[in-house]
This record gives structure tokens, sequence and C-alpha cells, in this order.
């Protein structure tokens, strides 16, 4: 007598039960193509305390591919990797940035002179860890404007 | 009709169970993500530094809900301790509980996380993200489970390798317990060489040692000399019987002849006044007191023969070529009373009396003496002639600290079946242990042991880049030539000094600038008959009774060569300024260590006769800043203008213990 009840609550359970695993497990594969953790270097690393790099300098750290100036209105931090093929530029005072590989060339703030480079060099934003060491954020690409103040 | 319904209900029925089922395994796998540990220990965290920290500081800081992690590939290791040791490397957490809080000391500025991660020092399995996968308790299936505050130091040892590293009190004092106690005899050890070993060689042992000295001594070096460094073979008394009879036949060298020599006159007492008078007790002990450089000589008449003793003293380098005992200027005379009274007074009443019965002894069992000496690899520390190709008996310790351990090698079910529970074991009591092992018993005290344990352990299978590793270059031989080379062997200057890094350690002094330090009439003066300068001191220079042109060579050739020009160099000395250094010394208060006239205290050198002893352009240097010549030193740095120590070292070179007025 009840069984067309029985029947439709059982089967709408499983119904909803077998959607909701799918679309679970689905989620679930999609989240396990980006992982917690890579083996790669850290996106965000000290570099050492402010006062290594003098106040109107540009310091090349090649551990970890970048350039770090200190000017008057703070420190800022642009990588040394050429968007073409990946060489490490030079850094030339007054001029700019010139890649040894293929002579692109690049304004004071990593802007695209001549090619055949096709993107401005990357800026990376910069932290202090609490025993006061400046921290590099590769993950976080910052304006030409940028500025850090200690 | 119905039977096609139930059918349907049952089919219904297992769909929706089945579907529930799929949902639950979902939602399990979803709940592991989403309420791990790390994530309820973040969550924690963050509430924390709400409290801790300002608004703006917490906006620099790093970004939470990710699993942090430290990735060293050149040490091979992932370490994602600061996914939950969040505050680690934040002095504003001092305060807060683990695992937020604060590394303790300073070691984080010198070992900086990013660069040498959590498990390198602390062990542990860096790329779990829980509690007990991180093992930081013993984990099964995980053998290295974070070091005890105890072993901690193991790990230093990985890195660095100099036989004293500092700050690591228990891995320098296991490194010099395996170093005295030649483990390097039978085992390869990366860091020890063979050079530190000093057993007597053998050749000649039957014209030295009394028979029955020669069986208590094999059945426990320790029942003899309580600081005997032969560990104990637990032999049997036939093999007992075997090597005695073997080593009693080695007679490779007869000692100098000693026909000559009448014994009838020979007087103890004027002996014991030789081995007073030669400082003996600097380096051996008697009745509790000396050093420890040389045997201990309580006993030494129930131990070697008398013709024996005769030919060492007038020439150790006879049959022992590389001893560290010097050769005196002695007289015959003086040797015949000094063996009279180390032969006659030394003896232990109660040791076996020599059996005057001559027994045949069979070659059978002298061969079978040699056979118990290679089985037990007495070669290894013993270096005898015929024996040098034969290798360590141990195996190598290479990897020790890396050792699969299980419990099948405990023989005792109630002991934990750890690494450094082995090695404490095999260190203590071999026997105790389920392999049958061939290691002796060292008796090492418990510290000693666990000390020991520290240094094994940090010998690691993996090879670190040589960027990692720290060490200390391995000094080199110095050996002298010529006629002071000649001087310097016979004697044995470098049993107690150093120079160069090379040499041995009683004297706390380096030769190398000594030719600057010291007077040349001083030094030949001292040579010839050592006065005491630090009258505290047990051990004191032996009087080798050099002749006067032995003393002059080598106070030449050490004032020529061993000098530092930097201190050569010429200081104003005037009465006025020796009176300003004469109030200095009252208001320093210098009296209070150094005595003056037999009147101050003795921890410093007597400084009654440094007006003749001392040269001013060292005084002033060290006056300067006696840390910079001595780390370390118990002279204190008073931070002395240039003119105060100017003045101290004038008043220091008016004072002399010679009444003739002649002053320097």
């Amino acid at each position: 007598m009840n069984d067309p009840t029985r029947r439709r609550f059982l089967f709408s359970t499983g119904v909803t039960s077998v959607v909701l695993s799918a679309c679970g497990f689905l989620g679930a594969t999609a989240r396990y193509l980006s992982p917690n953790v890579l083996y790669e270097p850290p996106h965000r690393f000290p570099i050492g305390s402010p006062e290594e790099f003098p106040p109107g300098t540009a310091t090349f750290l090649p551990e970890h591919r970048l350039f770090l100036f200190n000017n008057p209105a703070g420190f800022y931090a642009i990588s040394s990797v050429c968007t073409h093929l990946g060489c490490n530029v030079r850094h030339i005072v007054g001029e700019g940035f010139a890649c040894p590989c293929h002579g692109s060339r690049f304004d004071e703030n990593g802007q695209v002179v001549h090619g055949p480079a096709p993107e401005p060099l990357a800026w990376f934003g910069l932290s202090l860890s609490p025993r006061r060491e400046l921290v590099v954020n590769t993950r976080q690409p910052v304006q030409p404007e940028y500025r850090f103040r200690v | 009709m119905r039977t096609p319904q139930r059918a349907s209900v049952r089919f219904h029925l297992a769909f929706a169970v089945l579907g529930v089922t799929f949902l639950a395994i979902f939602s399990w796998v979803f709940l592991k993500e989403y309420l791990a540990e790390w994530r309820t220990t973040q969550a924690q965290f963050d509430q924390l530094q709400r409290r801790v920290k300002d608004p703006h500081a917490l906006s620099l800081a790093a970004p939470l809900g990710e699993i942090q992690q430290i990735w060293l590939p050149d040490l091979n290791r992932v370490d994602r301790c600061p996914t939950c040791h969040l505050g680690i490397d934040d002095p504003a957490f001092v305060s807060a509980p683990e695992p937020y809080t604060t590394h303790p000391g300073a070691w984080l500025r010198t070992h900086a996380p990013d660069r040498f991660g959590c498990t390198s020092c602390h062990g542990g399995q860096g790329e779990a993200t829980d509690f007990r996968n991180a093992a930081h308790q013993p984990i099964p299936y995980w053998s290295d489970p974070m070091r005890s505050p105890q072993l901690i130091e193991a790990n230093c040892g990985a890195c660095h390798r100099e036989r004293r590293p500092r700050q690591a009190v228990w891995l320098e004092k296991g490194r010099e317990v395996i170093a005295n106690a030649g483990c390097i005899a039978c085992h390869d050890i990366p860091g020890f060489s063979l050079e530190e070993l000093r057993a007597p060689r053998l050749e000649s042992v039957g014209y030295k040692v009394r028979p029955e000295w020669l069986r208590t001594w094999l059945a426990d070096p320790k029942a003899y000399l309580a600081q005997a460094r032969m560990p104990n073979f637990r032999l049997e008394p036939p093999e007992i019987d075997s090597l005695s009879a073997f080593l009693l036949a080695q007679r490779e060298t007869a000692p100098l002849d000693s026909a000559g020599i009448d014994w009838s006159k020979a007087d103890r007492d004027r002996g014991r006044t030789v081995f007073g008078e030669a400082r003996c007790v600097t380096c051996h002990r008697l009745e509790g007191r000396g050093g420890t450089m040389g045997p201990e000589l309580t006993t030494v008449g129930s131990k070697v023969g008398r013709a024996w003793l005769f030919s060492f003293i007038k020439d150790p380098t006879h049959d022992q070529p590389g001893t560290l005992m010097l050769r005196y200027r002695f007289t015959d005379d003086q040797i015949r009373d000094l063996v009279a009274y180390l032969t006659e007074d030394l003896i232990d009443p109660g040791a076996p009396q020599a059996s005057s019965e001559v027994r045949y002894v069979e070659p059978a069992l002298i061969e079978r003496g040699r056979e118990a000496f290679v089985r037990h690899g007495c070669y290894g520390c013993h270096r005898f002639s015929g024996m040098v190709d034969l290798g360590k008996i141990g195996p190598s310790l290479l990897g020790i600290g890396d050792r699969a351990i299980e419990a099948a090698d405990f023989r005792n079910a109630a002991v934990v079946p750890s690494r450094p529970n082995w090695l404490f074991l095999k260190l203590r009591a071999p026997d105790t242990l389920a392999d049958q092992s061939r290691m002796p018993t060292f008796n090492f005290s418990e510290p000693d042991a666990a000390a020991a344990v520290v240094a094994l352990l940090s010998i690691r299978r993996a090879d670190l880049p040589v960027s990692r590793v720290t060490d200390q270059p391995r000094p080199v031989r110095y050996e002298p030539q010529g006629t002071f080379g000649a001087l310097v062997a016979r004697y044995r200057c470098l049993s107690c000094h150093q120079t160069r890094g090379w040499g041995g350690e009683l004297s706390t002094v380096p030769l190398d600038r000594i030719g600057s330090q010291l007077q040349h009439a001083y030094l030949v003066s001292y040579l010839q008959l050592p006065s005491a300068v630090r009258v505290s001191l047990e051990e004191r220079m032996p009087w080798f009774r050099m002749t006067r042109e032995e003393a002059r060579t080598l106070a030449d050739y050490l004032a020529g060569v061993f000098v530092d020009d930097s201190l050569e160099r010429p200081v104003p000395l005037d009465a006025d300024a020796a009176r300003r250094g004469a109030r200095l010394y009252q208001t320093l208060g210098c009296r209070g260590c150094h005595s003056l006239g037999g009147t101050g205290g003795y921890v410093g050198p007597d400084l009654s006769d440094s007006g003749r002893r001392l040269k001013p352009g060292w005084i002033e240097a060290w006056l300067s800043d006696p840390g910079r010549w001595k780390p370390g030193t118990l002279q204190p740095n008073y931070g002395l203008k240039p003119e105060e120590a100017r003045s101290l070292t004038a008043y220091l070179m008016t004072l002399s213990t010679d009444r003739s007025g002649s002053t320097p």
C-alpha cells in the first residue's frame, strides 16, 4: 500500500546521494589538481636585513634571480628573468636592463624598450619579517611605482 | 504481481543504501581535508596573533590556511613544521604556548630556518603535518624520531665535524671519549685517524714485563690500573695461557746493557729524590696524584723487570720509537737509583709472586697465542712488525648513526629497541646484545658512554654537500730537523707543547711566539733548571738536566724563529711610567691573582721576576687584549688605555728577584 511512497523516498534519497557524491568527487578531483604544496622553491623568502642593502644601490641576488633596489623612496625588487627566454638580465646604472642572450632592453622600471622581450620585467612585493628581514613574495605582483619603506 | 513489486522495492533500497554510502565516503574525504589537524592549529594561532600583534604587523604576516614548508633539495629535506610552529621565528610569541612559541636562544640567527630547515637539527618526519606522524615521539616505521635534548647534539655533529665543536659539550666529550678509547684501532671512523693511538709496541715485550703481571693484565687490565686504556677482552684462561706464552716469547730488541751496574750500591732514597726532581709526576700518577699522559707508576715494580726499566729510562726510544717519554740526561748511577726506587718501593704487595720454576713452553702454545693475538685484533693498537696489512677487525662506523635497529638485536626484552639504546649497550656491555661480537668491554662510565652515543649518532651515511660541512684543518705533522730537531725529539718537547697546531696539550701556551714572549737569557736558564712560574700547577716542566750548550741551541732557535714580529717593538720604559704602573698594579687588584715576592694570589703566574723573564713588547700587547692572544684566558681585559698598558709594562719590567742590582 505504501510501497509507491517508500519507493519514491528511497529513489530520491539514492539519487540525491549519488548526485551529491558525484559532484563532491568531481570537486575533489578538481581540487586534487592544485596540491597544497609542491616541491619547489618558496614564493616567500627572506633576503637579509635592510641594512645589508645600502641606500642608492642595486643588488643582484643570483640565487633568487632578482635585483633589490634601495633608493630614497624605499626598497623595490625587480625580477632578473628576461620575459623572452628566461636569461638573467644585466643592470646598467642609468640605462636600465639589458639581456645578454637576444638583446632585449628594459628601462630602469623594467619596461620593454625594445624586443624581443614581449613583456616588462616582473616586480615583486616586499614585507618585513618579525626578525626585521626583508621578505620577497614572488606571488605578489606590484606596479612600478611600488616602494617599500622600512 | 507482488513479486516484481517487491523486487523493485529491494532495488530502490539497494540504490539508496549505495548512494548514502557514497555520500558517507565522500563526506569522510571532505572532513579529512578540511578538519585536518594543522587547519585547527592555524585557526587557533590566528586568534592568538590577533591578541599579540598590532593590525599593521598582522597584514604583513605570512598568510594562514596553507601548508608552510621549507624545501632543501641539497639536504634532501622537506620540512612542513612551520605549518603549525607559526611563531617560531617571531620574538612576539616568546610566552606563547606550544606549538606557537618562539624558538629559544639565538639558534635561528645562526641557523636560519629557510636555509637549515627544522629536521636537520631536531630529527622527526618533516613531511608530516600532524603531531603523531611528525614523530615528535618515537613511532613505528620512522627510524629518525625527534631528538631528545640529551641527544640533539648528535645532529649538530652531522655538519660540525670539528673535534671540538663549540657549544656542543656532549658531542665534544663523546668525540674525546672515542679518540681516547682508541676505537679507531678496530673501526674506520670518519673524522678520526690512527695517529692518535699510543699503545706500546710489543715486539720486545718478553724483556719488559713480569710473566705473573701479564696474566693478571690480560685477565682484566682495569684490575691493575683503574685508568688503563686497554679494554677487557673477556679472555678465557686457555687464551690467557697462550697469549702470555706468545707475548713472553717476543724478544726482538734486547734492552741496553746494564751488566756493568752494581745493583748492591743502589740507593732507593736517592732514587726517590731523582724522581721528584725530574718531575716525573707531571706525566705519571703516583698514589692518586700526578698526570695521566704516561702510565701510573704506583705499582710499576710488580709490572716491569729491572733490566728493561734501566734501558727504558736510559733511552726510551730504544724499543719504543714513538713513545711520548723524553730522554733525560741522567748518569748511570742516577738511573740505577731511580730504577731501584721504582722496582723495589713501588710494588703491589698483593700481586702474585713470581714462580721460580722454569717451564717448557710448547711451540704450539705460542702459535695459538699468535692466533688469539690476531683474532682479538690486538695488532690494531699494538703495532706489530709483520702484522701491518691485516686490516681493521671491526666494521666501519660510517653510517652508524643510521643503523637499522630491531627488537631482535637485544637479548633483554625490557630495553626499548632504539638506536641510542643499542649503541649505549654496545659501549657499556657488548656481551648483553644479541650478536656475538668480539667487541671488548671498555667499562665506560655512564656519562662517557652517553656522550659517545651522541658522537656516534652524528656519523650519518648521507653525504652532505661540502658547503654544509664545517671542519677544521687537520694539523700538519711538525718535525723540525737538524740540531734543534734532534733536541726536540730527545726531550720530546711536543709531547706537551704545541706549535702550529701540532703537539701535546699539557702546556696551555703554544710555542708559536714564545721567542717574542720570553727573554733569551731567561730561556737558557729555565731550560737548564725549570722553576715554577705557576706554583699552583701540578704539571711542571721536567728537569731534563740538559747541558748549557743544548739550552742555548734551543733558546737561539726559539728566539730566532718562534717569534711574532708585531710583538718585537720597543716600549719606552722610564721611572715615571713605572711609578704610575705600580699604582695601577694596586688599583686594578693584580695581586688578587698574581704573587710578588711570595704574597698575592696563585691563579696567575708569579710576577716577581717578570723584568728578567718577559719581553716588554709582549707584556704590553698581552695587557692590552689578553683574549686576542689566549681565547678564554682568566686574565681580564681591563680596557687599558695605551699609556696605562705602557706604564704597567714599565713597572713589571722593574721587577726582578736578582738582588745584585743589575736591572735590565
